[in-house]
């Protein structure tokens, strides 16, 4: 008779309710795989089941699905459909999104009520993914036309941020909400100390502006001067790297050899007492 | 379907096999004089400004072979766990069966 998956889940569950430990627990959990009810107040397991990349929020009990504490671990993993399945209350909590958008800008896609209108998600999701201003275009306070000089510190500091990227600088330039600020030559000194090379994006006759020229020359100059990691430095941190991926590799396939061994020991017991 | 599990057992030995030997080779080609430069700078004891140019070419050409054997032993280990899920996921279906006889 064959088995139906049904059948398999029953029998895995009967063996791991009784018999799986903490570490072959969390190794299961980090493939994605399912593990007993006796570790789900077990942090480091969720975290590690959150950030396996097959985790499914939905199929957590409910009370761990209201945790804040699970969310903000899910929010942190910058998964988006693991962000997305967060219940609307933690969506909306900005400081739950704030984690959410700096691991995965496009995230803020999922965020809603006051989290989608908090200056720290968004400024955050713009830093992560500059293209996530075109999400926020359409919001209240970017509806009217936008002036630097009046704008709160927040405001400036959002539309230096967005302006410094040349996609979005390209993309302001298009809307004629921004026509003036684009144009408006004390912000675009900001934007020049934020980054230097966004001089060619400058809109017309600015492009060639001697203080504005000689602001992004200096800057470029300066952002020169820190001497990039050597080859050698490289080299050395990716095999420290690969060491410990390695090492890493080899304790869970021990683990595994052992889990395996002792699950077909137990099944075959069962076997011979039936 | 005996005679298949040993010679699928046998090719997997002699594959082993022939990693071992191959990295003992390769361990083997560097000298030790080599080892000795590699085993002071990740230590701290040389830093990287204190080295001779011919020195640092020596420590990029280990690191650039070293990392490319790191890579196939990484791919060879990650396979071996994912055969090894296989066998636990049958291992799950064998048993779910046994028990529904």
């Amino acid at each position: 008779m064959e088995a139906n998956i049904d059948d398999v889940d029953r029998v895995f569950e009967q063996y791991l309710e009784s018999n799986m430990t903490r570490q072959e627990a969390l190794l299961r959990a980090k493939l994605g795989g399912s593990f007993p009810d006796k570790f789900l107040a077990d942090l480091e397991i969720v975290e590690a089941y959150l950030n396996s990349g097959r985790a499914n929020y939905s199929k957590l009990p409910e009370v761990m699905q209201n945790s804040e504490e699970v969310a903000m671990c899910a929010a942190k993993t910058g998964f988006l459909d693991l962000i997305k399945q967060l219940p609307e209350k933690f969506r909306s909590n900005p400081q739950i999104m704030v984690e959410a958008v700096k691991s995965s800008g496009y995230s803020y896609d999922s965020a809603c009520g006051e989290a989608k209108d908090d200056r720290t998600v968004q400024l955050e999701a713009l830093k992560n993914e500059p293209n996530t201003f075109m999400l926020m275009n359409s919001f209240e306070y970017m509806k009217s036309k936008p002036l630097f000089d009046s704008a709160d510190k927040e405001t400036q500091e959002f539309l230096i941020t967005a302006a410094a990227d040349s996609k979005v600088l390209e993309e302001m330039s298009k809307w004629h909400k921004y026509h003036e600020i684009v144009e408006d030559k004390d912000f675009l000194k900001k934007v020049l100390e934020k980054n230097p090379q966004a001089l060619e994006h400058f809109p017309g006759s600015l492009k060639n502006d001697p203080e504005l020229v000689k602001i992004s020359q200096d800057g470029m100059q300066k952002s020169e001067a820190p001497k990039s990691p050597s080859t050698l430095s490289k080299l050395a941190e990716e095999n420290r790297a690969k060491k410990s991926e390695l090492s890493d590799l080899k304790k869970d396939g021990n683990i595994l050899n052992k889990f395996l061994s002792r699950f077909k020991g137990k099944t075959k017991d069962n076997n011979e007492r039936n | 379907m005996n005679e298949k599990n040993t010679n699928e057992s046998n090719k997997s030995t002699s594959d082993d096999l022939v990693l071992a030997i191959r990295n003992n080779l390769y361990e083997g080609a560097f000298d030790n004089e080599l080892l000795q430069l590699v085993n002071k700078y990740e230590q701290g004891y040389i830093k990287e400004s204190d080295l001779t140019s011919e020195e640092e070419k020596k420590l990029i050409d280990y690191y650039t072979k070293r990392n490319k054997e790191l890579d196939l032993e990484i791919s060879r280990n990650k396979a071996t766990i994912n055969k090894l899920f296989e066998k636990l996921e049958k291992a799950y279906i064998e048993a779910a069966k046994l028990e529904n006889k």
